[in-house]
């Protein structure tokens, strides 16, 4: 599904001139759970985002399902995006002049759903998140958790290919942290391809592979056991 | 799509009342500003379009060169002439504005103001509509009159007025013959009572329409479609030359005004009413749109500083699909609401002061949102504010990258460079604003105070009857006038100051040969032999008139050569080439008949200086004092003692009625006729003083805003240097300091631009007041520019820096 090719990104500023990506090779295939670690300033971020089309690389081969992006213009990005990627933030990034049905609904305006359709799927898919009781809520009057699930169902409602969820859980408890990793699987379980940044082993841990990021590089990438990858495939 | 731009563009409003009230506000201002200005305008290049044909008609108007007179009337015998000659021209009509005349009817008595003598096509020219009667018979004999509907009722109440009759002047019977709509507001004539023309050979003499020294006749052509007006007016030498003088070229022209042109572009002498003025309407324009643009720049400014809040929303939308012209759309649409939701109040301000501003300007203003045309304005009005307003803010916001934004609070707030110009220039027009303010009344004061020459307090002012013996009247009037105590001295003239004179005679000195190189065009006022001593004027040299010097025979075949007497004021005697003192003694002729044959010789007995007789946009002209004589205008002014006015006015008006019991008592202050001549100049200052208001208002408003926003986002770094020792007064000065060099900086760029303009606009003026007089202004408004912003800020600021140190530092 994804392939990158000695992909690079540079930050300059008038002083200094910092690489964020080095140089990276990484091949994603259609259906894996990946995790993403690293510590902090390490470029996984950085990653998620162009992986995620929000950025360009200075250098290097992006192609998303065989086709290459890396040059591809803004308006041509942002097509893609809408119909084949979800995001995840760890703050959320819910508009809090909306509610939560209209924030769920809003990637379905700019595909120009009509409007019956919209409200059936928004409400198809608040249920399967188990938010749909607090529909014509704000953000601002729901707990962390609450607001990730809809987040989780504002990804999801387009039925992208690839979910991107930058630290998901980063910003929640235990408890909820939890519950919204189990979200994922079943989504991964369902046949979407996530990829999510964290820093948490054990939240790193429901994914199928690994990959180690250092100083803009892949260090490593390692295979979770297969009967863990087998369980959230057959779930 | 719609429904959820809608929504959150009401959320932003409502959840941000305190920018929202600051931008509607001045929004509101701005439009009402606007709308009230276009009232104005629409009402000033609305006069004489709506007569038939008002494309092809123009107005005939009289040039003399000698003593540099620009006529709007010209002599009578012109039209029919021209009518002769051309007969390309499809219609012409002559209307003789006639002053003051005194119609009755039993016991209705009334000083008409708007009666005109016209040719008899004068209906047909203009299409006027008849409610009674009709155009063929409306004037067909000398006595016939046709009224306006206004002036019958004034008559006849709900009598039939046909058939009815007047007494004109208690010299003769009148008979109405038809009723006429009234004219409408918007037009540069002004009548309501019409007198056939074939009346003025019996009312001043046989010869008179053939009189080209009379150019009291306002004279209307039509041309045929596609016709050059240039084209009849390149003619109109020869025709001069033809029927008038072969020396016609160098001593008049003739020429063609459009009669749409009239009223914005004409400031002729003897213009039918007081015109406007189109550089007034520029103006006026310009300045609304500087009000409107100052809001504009408040509502870019204030959306502009607080992106950051809707940086998230727009990193959002942008990971979710939106495309850059989407958010555009969205956030030109929020823009637009809101100048929406401006406009409302812009029309509740407007209906609130438009009877105000309509009775200030004197204009028939009407504003209704029934009318088609208002609504459709105000709706695309709405649409290019709010577009304009909100296109910079739209193009900043939707310029955010999600990846910029979506990871924390987004660091840029915008170009604060443009940020700063913006608030600059708004202050920088505000500032210019006021210096033409403080421009325009330094110049009224000075207009009010000038030494005119002449001494214009306690000066009552009155016009003598048309056709009566004006010489033996006012003697009477003047012997019973000074019986009473507070009565000080009466006097006779021609014009009294403030009046424009057009009388105008040409002299050559003695001795000199008669010729176009050697006349001297002068002004003529006739004046009494005490006049000058009346109203305080010092001789230069030589003295008034005698009593024996105030009669002064007509030359005749027999008698060819009078003499008389005459004073000269300095510019004269220049034109002669003499001194004041040499001036005296000499004598200056002037020619009575077109063969040369017949004189005044006059002996100048005195030299006055120059005297402001006018307004100061006029220049002092060379003048002769000369007797009385009978016919002509007869105006008397009464100097009254100081103190209670009154006892000696009702004198006035018991003696004038004892005397002249036919014409109403009618007078006037000569100080509220000076007053009256800067009447439009001293509306103009009041109106740039509210307009000023306005600009420094919504200019302040704007600022308030910034100020508030930029204090609320350096809470924290305010709680830091409070905990490190920072006093209340520090951080006010912390504050205030960029705001108050971008006020100072402001003027740099007003100062010069309030000068050009405003020197331009004295030059109007042929006297101005001097730099030093309004050279003060730009510092004043300087400071009280700075006054207002610092306040405005420092509000801001010491509230923010009194608040607790430990509440800053938690406010993340």
């Amino acid at each position: 599904m994804i392939e990158i090719h000695d992909l690079t990104k540079v930050y300059r500023t008038a002083d200094v001139e910092t690489s964020a990506l080095d140089h990276i090779n990484l091949e994603i295939k259609a259906g894996e759970f990946i995790a993403i670690m690293g510590p902090s300033g390490c470029g996984k971020s950085t990653l998620l985002n162009v992986l995620g089309m929000l950025d360009s690389p200075d250098s290097g081969r992006y192609a998303f399902n065989g086709e290459d992006v890396a040059g591809y213009a803004e308006s041509q990005l942002a097509d893609i995006r809408k119909h084949n990627i979800g995001f995840i933030f760890q703050s959320f990034n819910l508009v809090d002049e909306l509610s939560v049905a209209d924030n769920v609904m809003l990637p379905l305006l700019y595909q120009k759903v009509p409007v019956k359709e919209r409200e059936d799927r928004v409400q198809a898919v608040l249920e399967r998140v188990g938010i749909a009781h607090r529909a014509d809520h704000r953000p601002q009057q729901l707990s962390g958790g609450q607001q990730q699930r809809v987040a989780v169902a504002r990804a999801v409602i387009t039925k992208p290919k690839l979910i991107l969820a930058d630290e998901p859980t980063g910003n929640l408890d235990t408890v909820n942290g939890e519950e919204v990793l189990e979200l994922l699987n079943q989504l991964n379980g369902d046949g979407t391809t996530i990829i999510m940044v964290t820093h948490d082993q054990s939240h790193a841990e429901h994914a199928s592979r690994i990959v180690q990021v250092l100083d803009g590089r892949v260090l490593s990438e390692n295979i979770v056991g297969m009967q863990h990858a087998s369980e959230a495939r057959h779930a | 799509m719609l429904r959820n731009y809608l929504k959150i563009a009401w959320r932003n409003i409502v959840g941000n009342p305190l920018f929202s009230a600051i931008n509607i506000i001045g929004l509101a201002i701005g439009l009402a500003c606007c709308i009230m200005i276009t009232l104005f305008v629409r009402y000033e290049i609305s006069f004489d379009k709506h007569w038939d044909n008002a494309d092809r008609t123009y107005r005939v108007t009289r040039d003399f060169f000698g003593n540099n007179l620009q006529l709007a009337a010209v002599a009578p015998p012109i039209a029919p002439l021209l009518k002769q000659d051309f007969p390309e021209i499809e219609d012409i009509v002559r209307i003789l504005a006639t002053g003051s005349i005194t119609l009755s009817r039993g016991d209705i008595r009334v000083n008409e103001e708007h009666m005109v003598i016209a040719d008899p096509n004068i209906f047909e020219f203009y299409n006027l509509t008849f409610v009674r009667g009709d155009a063929v018979t409306a004037l067909a004999r000398p006595t016939d009159i046709v009224m306006t509907q206004r002036a019958a009722d004034r008559y006849f109440g709900n009598e039939d007025p046909i058939g009815q009759t007047l007494n004109l002047m208690d010299q003769a019977d009148v008979t109405v013959t038809a009723i006429i709509e009234d004219l409408p507001d918007n037009t540069h004539m002004s009548f309501e009572i019409a007198g056939s023309m074939a009346a003025i050979p019996l009312m001043m003499g046989p010869d008179q329409l053939e009189n080209w020294g009379s150019n009291n006749y306002y004279t209307y052509l039509r041309l045929p479609e596609g016709y050059d007006p240039d084209d009849l007016e390149s003619r109109f030498e020869d025709f001069l030359i033809k029927h008038w003088n072969e020396d016609a070229p160098s001593m008049s022209a003739l020429g063609l005004q459009l009669l749409p042109d009239i009223h914005l572009t004409s400031n002729r002498s003897g213009e039918w009413q007081a015109n406007g003025s189109i550089a007034v309407v520029y103006t006026f324009s310009a300045v609304a749109l500087v009000v409107l643009l100052i809001a504009c720049i408040n509502f870019m400014n204030l959306t502009t500083a607080r992106s950051t809040q809707r940086a998230k929303e727009v990193g959002v939308r942008k990971v979710v699909g939106a495309k850059r012209s989407q958010l555009i759309a969205q956030f030109m649409g929020e823009s637009i609401l809101l100048t929406a939701f401006a406009m409302l109040l812009a029309v509740a301000l407007v209906e609130l002061i438009l009877p105000v501003f309509a009775a200030f300007l004197e204009k028939p203003l009407s504003f209704s949102l029934a009318d088609p045309t208002s609504l459709v304005i105000l709706l695309l009005g709405t649409a290019l504010v709010g577009l304009f307003a909100g296109s910079y803010p739209a193009l900043y916001l939707s310029k955010f990258r999600p990846v910029e934004v979506l990871k924390g609070p987004a660091s840029g707030t915008g170009s604060a460079l443009l940020r700063k110009s913006l608030v600059v220039f708004q202050f920088a027009t505000s500032i210019a604003l006021l210096i033409a303010t403080g421009v325009v009344m330094t110049q009224m004061e000075y207009a009010r105070n000038i030494d005119l020459g002449y001494d214009k307090s306690r000066n009552l002012v009155t016009s003598l009857p048309f056709f009566s013996d004006p010489w033996e009247t006012f003697e009477t009037l003047k012997a019973e006038l000074e019986t009473h105590p507070d009565i000080l001295s009466v006097v006779y003239s021609s014009r009294v100051p403030s009046m424009q004179n057009n009388d105008g005679s040409g002299y050559v000195a003695e001795g000199v040969q008669v010729s176009m190189d050697t006349v001297q065009a002068l002004a003529v006022i006739r004046v009494d032999d005490q006049w000058f001593d009346h109203y305080d004027v010092e001789f230069l040299a030589g003295r008034p008139f005698r009593k024996n010097e105030l009669r002064m025979d007509e030359p005749t075949e027999e008698n060819p050569v009078v003499k008389g007497a005459a004073i000269l004021n300095l510019s004269a005697a220049r034109r002669f080439g003499w001194t004041p003192e040499e001036a005296v003694g000499k004598i200056i002729r002037q020619p009575q008949s077109r063969e040369l044959i017949m004189f005044s010789d006059r002996e100048i007995v005195g030299v006055i200086p120059d005297i402001h007789f006018s307004s100061l946009h006029n220049e002092m002209k060379a003048t002769v004092y000369t007797d009385p004589n009978s016919g002509g205008q007869s105006r008397v002014s009464i100097k009254l003692a100081a103190g209670d006015h009154r006892e000696a006015i009702e004198h006035f008006e018991a003696v004038w009625n004892r005397l002249i019991p036919n014409e109403p008592a009618s007078w006037e202050f000569l100080d509220d006729r000076f007053d009256a001549l800067y009447r439009g100049e001293a509306r103009q200052a009041q109106m740039f003083g509210v307009f000023s208001a306005f600009a420094i208002f919504v200019a302040t408003l704007g600022l308030f805003g910034l100020a508030s926003f930029t204090t609320e986002r350096r809470t924290k770094e305010i709680g830091i240097r409070k905990v490190m020792g920072a006093s209340v007064k520090d951080i006010v000065l912390l504050l205030t300091s960029d705001f108050t060099k971008l006020v100072l900086f402001a003027n740099i760029i007003a100062w010069p631009v309030a000068y050009y303009f405003m020197a331009q606009w004295l030059n109007r003026f042929v006297y101005k007041a001097p730099l030093v007089d309004w050279a003060w202004l730009f510092v004043a408004s300087a400071v009280a520019a700075l006054a207002v912003a610092w306040l405005t800020i420092a509000l801001q600021a010491s509230r923010a820096a009194a608040a607790r140190p430990v509440l800053a530092l938690r406010y993340e």
